[in-house]
């Protein structure tokens, strides 16, 4: 069978795509991330709040804060919370490992984001039980390449 | 809110606990020197340091303060890197399609700019702004808090390079300069300028000299972490302070010079500084706000980088971005270029070390 | 030869019983993600902290898994309720060995 020449052309531009396609594919990752955290169980949405400035000026250090609304007794406070990106090489991004202790659950760090993206915030208390919220960002480069 | 001096006795404290015992033990190996900056840090600790140093002026930082002295019990196979980082441009492979398109924009509007955009001259007098304004409120906060301030751990590696002893003469730069709050106050906003023998230098250079000439040590590679580290330290005794960089006689052919460079077309795209900068600053370039570059807040942090970088390495992605052959570091035509917009921008306050995206 | 890590903690010294402090770290890392290449193509291995804890007398109240997304120049705002008066401790941990560690005393009333 002969290739023709339009076939040809059109599949070694699929082919010239399809390394960068797999840059790209963290939204499932994210997913598969978020379903690890999950292991089977759903997270509900409501009582995380992800803060993120929705313009970010360079991705490399952005501010973020996530709080819980949780009374933070040992009967009702939150064990853990997980910080997803959708748009990231790799998916997780932060852990935070919580206890009765600490008062309040919020926590302010600061992340890379390398695209303009969903990040999301999932939130174990507990009692097992899933909490989650996401904030979406735009994330601008640089006008010129820097060496 | 009144913090009793329990934060200076706690201070106090950290200076006598297991810690600092524990940096005996470590004498032997390497840490030995880095144990020198951990005790130097003692000065940190003591209140009136705090209250000289600008940095940590604001009242209720100063009593709430604990700066610990971040002891590394072992350092594996972690290595001090003393030469530029290799340039690594971007984090992500993704930013390789995002550069491309910035390309293309940059390039598209070289070729439309001169013809569609409306411009002005250059600002002069109270229309000079620095780019900090330009800002987001979250950079802006990350500047102004010295305890947020990525650049911070520059100054404090500066504060503890400053003690330390170099060379043949076995000099620090303390040797001769003392404390450097008051001998170092308002330098950095003097140059660049000329030395005794005519020779125009900016304030690595002028480091740099001390290095060879007053202290027979090796001087610092161009962009290493120890020459940006002593010249945020130096820098940041100027803070807040205007700049006051003059056209003398002893200047002014390079001035002329620095000007003519900052108004001369370059590189590919054929645009000169003054065409953005100048004519077009406040307008967007690909997105981002065109500030109109005065070397305001220099050694910067910047967030493109992930450290802290130098007016001299601004300058030549400048170059890289218009696509010019950059003016090697150190080069008179950098230096010239310097001197002029440090010119521009006189009585213009300092901020460094500043942040910047 | 050695790298300079410094941590910078800001909290209160003083506090009452039951109060909400917050605390403030950042230490020095670069956080090499691991995604940055040289100009000659060549990946930079990653070299990040993996790891955070605080510890009040020898309890642990918080910890942080870091990942490379985690931006350089690690700081992190947090809280915990003063107990009784101790020393916090502060532990960094991460690749190629990284350790470190910083503590602050407490005096609670």
């Amino acid at each position: 069978m002969t290739i023709t020449r339009r076939t040809f052309v059109l599949s070694a531009a699929a082919a010239s795509v399809l390394p960068a396609l797999n840059a790209f594919a963290t939204v499932d990752e994210a997913t598969q991330a978020v379903d690890k955290i999950l292991s089977g169980r759903s997270a509900q949405v409501g009582r995380v709040t992800l803060e993120i400035p929705p313009l970010v000026e360079n991705g490399n250090l952005v501010t973020m804060k996530v709080s819980v609304q949780s009374p933070m007794t040992e009967a009702d406070y939150v064990r853990t919370i997980h910080i997803v990106a959708e748009g990231n090489p790799l998916p997780n991004v932060v852990s935070f490992f919580l206890s009765p202790r600490s008062g309040r659950a919020a926590v302010t760090t600061r992340i890379r984001l390398g695209d303009s993206q969903r990040v999301r915030a999932i939130a174990q208390m507990n009692d097992g039980s899933f909490w989650q919220g996401d904030a979406a960002t735009l994330v601008t480069l640089a006008a010129c390449t820097e060496v | 809110m009144s913090r009793s001096s329990q934060t200076l006795q706690s201070n106090e404290k950290l200076q006598r606990n297991e810690m600092l015992q524990r940096n005996e033990m470590l004498q032997s190996n390497e840490m030995l020197q880095r144990n020198e900056m951990l005790q130097s840090n003692e000065m940190l600790q003591r209140n009136e340091m705090l209250q000289r140093n600008e940095m940590l002026q604001r009242n209720e930082m100063l009593q709430r303060n604990v700066i610990s002295q971040g002891n590394v019990i072992s350092q594996g196979n972690v290595t001090l890197r003393d030469n530029p980082r290799p340039g690594g441009s971007q984090t992500v492979l993704s930013c390789l399609l995002q550069k491309r398109l910035s390309l293309a924009i940059l390039f598209l509007l070289a070729i439309f700019l001169p013809f569609h955009a409306p411009s002005h001259a250059d600002p002069v007098g109270a229309e000079r702004q620095s780019s900090y304004v330009l800002m987001s409120p979250d950079t802006k906060a990350m500047q102004d808090d010295p305890l947020l301030n990525p650049a911070t751990f520059a100054v404090l590696d500066g504060q503890v390079l400053w003690q330390e002893i170099a060379g043949k003469k076995n000099q620090s730069c303390a040797s001769c300069h003392g404390d450097a709050t008051v001998s170092m106050k308002g330098v950095a906003a003097s140059f660049p300028k000329l030395n005794a023998a005519g020779q125009l230098l900016n304030l690595t250079g002028r480091i740099n000299q001390c290095r060879t000439e007053q202290q027979s040590a090796t001087p610092f590679a161009f962009e290493s972490k120890p020459l940006l580290a002593i010249s945020a330290f130096v820098a940041n005794q100027s803070k807040g302070m205007p700049i006051t960089v003059e056209r003398t006689p002893a200047n002014e052919a390079a001035l002329a010079s620095g000007q003519r460079l900052f108004n001369q077309r370059m590189g590919q795209l054929n645009l000169s500084c003054a065409q953005c900068h100048a004519e077009r600053a406040g307008q967007k370039l690909a997105g981002n706000p065109i500030p109109q570059a005065h070397p305001t807040a220099y050694p910067i942090y910047r967030l493109e980088w992930q450290a802290v970088g130098s007016l001299e390495r601004r300058l030549r992605n400048c170059l890289v971005g218009v696509r010019a052959e950059p003016f090697a570091f150190g080069s008179t035509e950098l230096l010239e270029l310097e001197l002029f917009l440090a010119w521009r921008a006189r009585a213009m306050l300092l901020e460094s070390p500043g942040v910047r995206p | 030869m050695s790298k300079t890590s410094r941590t910078i903690v800001t909290m209160p010294a003083t506090a009452k019983k039951g109060e909400i402090l917050e605390i403030r770290i950042i230490v020095q890392h670069d956080m090499e993600s691991g995604f940055r290449h040289t100009e000659t193509g060549q990946r930079i291995p990653r070299d990040i902290i993996r790891d955070f804890r605080c510890t009040y007398n020898g309890v642990e109240v918080f910890r942080v898994e870091l990942h490379p997304a985690m931006g350089a120049n690690p700081l992190i705002v947090f809280t915990t309720t003063a107990t009784e008066s101790g020393t916090l401790e502060f532990k960094w941990s991460g690749d190629n060995g990284y350790a470190s560690s910083t503590t602050s005393t407490l005096t609670v009333t």
